[in-house]
């Protein structure tokens, strides 16, 4: 290991030699701050075409710089990509989050129990749940800032099996409005939905957790 | 007060508050249990060292920028810099640093092993709080953090590797493409860019794209490693933290000393590379003087400086072009004032 003291001093205070630009030369500050740029970008869209596939991202090579385009429009192949993504999630909350309460839960199930998160960008929520005797469960809704009247769905489906709760209804017209009833005999376990807009986009997230 | 002290001052204010935050919080996530001595304690070490807390910093703030309360974006912050530490831990001793922040490097004091279980531990420890995110944010948002990290992670090891490899094989022939490429993976990823990233993230509840960020954060953490390059050599030590020259010493490939293999004679490019094919006990402190002293001879500092100042202005218009239309708010311009702090700081 170094023990002794370098002695080095500031970058301003040596004249440069030959070969490099000199420290403070308005052209020389002009070209390197150039070549510093291209370089920089000449190297950006490479990495974006050799790894565009691993990582996903789509090239955009143009370098007067990006600009804030809005999510395109939901074609198929974006559809089968949010199914993907539900799955994943799906999965990933049944080894993940195996006894890990819902988002928005608090304190153990009751019978007929509901909850509901509020976030600072969540409007004004009510959930209203319908569940047979003796079947317990807890409701936990995410949603974002949505239009007065939009038209928002979700189908929940059991995370870790195969069973689907398509009884739940989002209303928006005054406030927000989510309704479910649990169908008599749907397993327990958890269930999981992400709620779109009619255009497929995702707007939030409903979780439930059955228990008798 | 002029406009780049009042730049100064905001930065200092937010880095100091989100940092504060973010600290707080991550010795929560540290278990208080045993083994202390030899694992539980050593985790906090580093981050009680302070540290600018930049990178949890440019998380929370860019939450905030789209909305988003501290809260919201806290438990990402956390965890990166858990990773940002356990990174460094493992850093100092793949480079055999003998500082940081100002202290003997981990693995100095307590030896390679534990320091490196150290750094395994912490490593592991960050990841709790990306999976507590699902109570606050919810699954998918959580999940989608999760898997930003890890893609994180993954280039920051393929940086890591590519500058290890230079250092093991001692090529002369080393480019500022191939330099600019090392550094986005190796930095630029874990500095600036998965902060911002998981910060628009979480404020746009998953659906801010990842392209536009990517560049942004490559401009600016290419500056900021390019100027932290220049301070290891013309730095204040006390301010600095870690040995100045220190980068001379490992037989790192940096900026100026591609600069300077690129404008050097022949003579003194032969006694460079032989210079860095030694093992680093084997360079002497005049050694690493002699190469000091040439990269000021060639002006190769200044033109690392020149460098970082084109980038930073690069930076500086892609994020007018990413956050141009948010709202004005002390966070929009604590992200606004990094591009030229970054390369102003000493």
């Amino acid at each position: 290991m170094r023990t002794s003291a370098l002695a080095f001093r500031s970058a301003s205070s040596s004249g440069a030699r030959n070969g490099g630009p000199r420290d403070g030369a308005p052209e020389a500050t002009k070209r390197a701050v150039e070549s510093a740029v291209d370089s920089a970008y000449r190297v950006y869209e490479d990495y974006l075409r050799w790894g565009q596939q691993a990582a996903g991202i789509r090239p955009q090579t143009n370098r007067e710089g990006p600009t804030m385009k809005q999510p395109p429009d939901v074609t198929t192949a974006m559809f089968q990509m949010m199914r993907m993504w539900q799955d994943m999630t799906q999965k990933w909350m049944g080894f993940a989050m195996p006894f890990a309460p819902f988002p928005g839960m608090s304190g153990g199930l009751g019978g007929h129990s509901q909850a509901a998160e509020t976030t600072a960008s969540t409007r004004a929520m009510e959930v209203e749940l319908k569940a047979a005797p003796g079947q317990r469960a807890q409701v936990n809704v995410q949603l974002q800032q949505v239009g007065r009247g939009a038209r928002l769905s979700t189908v929940v489906e059991q995370v870790g099996g195969t069973a689907t709760m398509d009884t739940v209804r989002i209303d928006t017209r005054a406030g927000s409005m989510v309704s479910l009833s649990i169908p008599p005999g749907m397993p327990d376990g958890k269930y999981y939905g992400t709620i779109v807009d009619d255009r497929n986009r995702e707007c939030g997230a409903l979780t439930v957790r059955l228990e008798r | 007060m002029p406009r780049g002290d009042a730049s100064s001052a905001l930065i200092t204010d937010v880095l100091e508050e989100y940092g504060s935050a973010t600290r707080e919080a991550l010795f929560e996530y540290i278990p208080s249990g045993e083994p202390r001595e030899s694992l539980y304690d050593l985790c906090a070490d580093y981050p009680r060292r302070g540290g600018r807390a930049m990178r949890p910093s440019l998380c929370i703030a860019t939450a905030r920028a789209f909305g988003r309360s501290v809260g919201e974006a806290l438990l990402t912050a956390v965890s990166i810099e858990m990773l940002h530490n356990a990174m460094l831990i493992h850093d100092d001793i793949e480079d055999e640093s003998e500082k940081r922040r100002g202290l003997p490097a981990l693995h100095v004091t307590e030896g390679v092993p534990i320091a490196i279980n150290v750094g395994d531990m912490l490593t592991l420890l960050s990841l709790r709080p990306l999976l507590d995110n699902g109570e606050r944010l919810g699954p998918s948002l959580a999940l989608r953090l999760l898997e930003e990290t890890e893609r994180m992670g993954r280039e920051s090891a393929e940086g890591q590797a590519i500058e290890l490899g230079w250092r093991r094989d001692n090529p002369s022939d080393v480019s500022e493409a191939d330099y600019l490429l090392m550094v986005l993976k190796k930095t630029c990823w874990l500095a600036t860019i998965h902060p911002v990233h998981a910060g628009a993230l979480i404020g746009t509840a998953g659906r801010f794209p990842s392209e536009p960020v990517l560049r942004f954060g490559y401009l600016l953490g290419a500056a900021f490693q390019i100027q932290d390059d220049v301070l290891n050599l013309i730095g204040d030590e006390a301010r600095y933290g870690k040995e100045i020259g220190g980068d001379i010493h490992e037989g790192k490939r940096t900026l100026m000393l591609i600069h300077l293999f690129e404008h050097a004679t022949q003579g003194e490019r032969d006694r460079l590379h032989q210079l860095m094919a030694q093992p680093r006990a084997d360079r002497s402190a005049k050694d690493v003087q002699w190469v000091y002293e040439a990269m000021l001879s060639y002006d190769s500092v200044g033109y690392a400086q020149r460098f970082a100042q084109g980038l930073a202005g690069a930076a500086q218009y892609e994020f007018d072009r990413l956050f141009g239309s948010l709202p004005d708010s002390r966070d929009k311009r604590f992200i606004a004032s990094l591009p030229a702090w970054v390369i102003e700081r000493s």
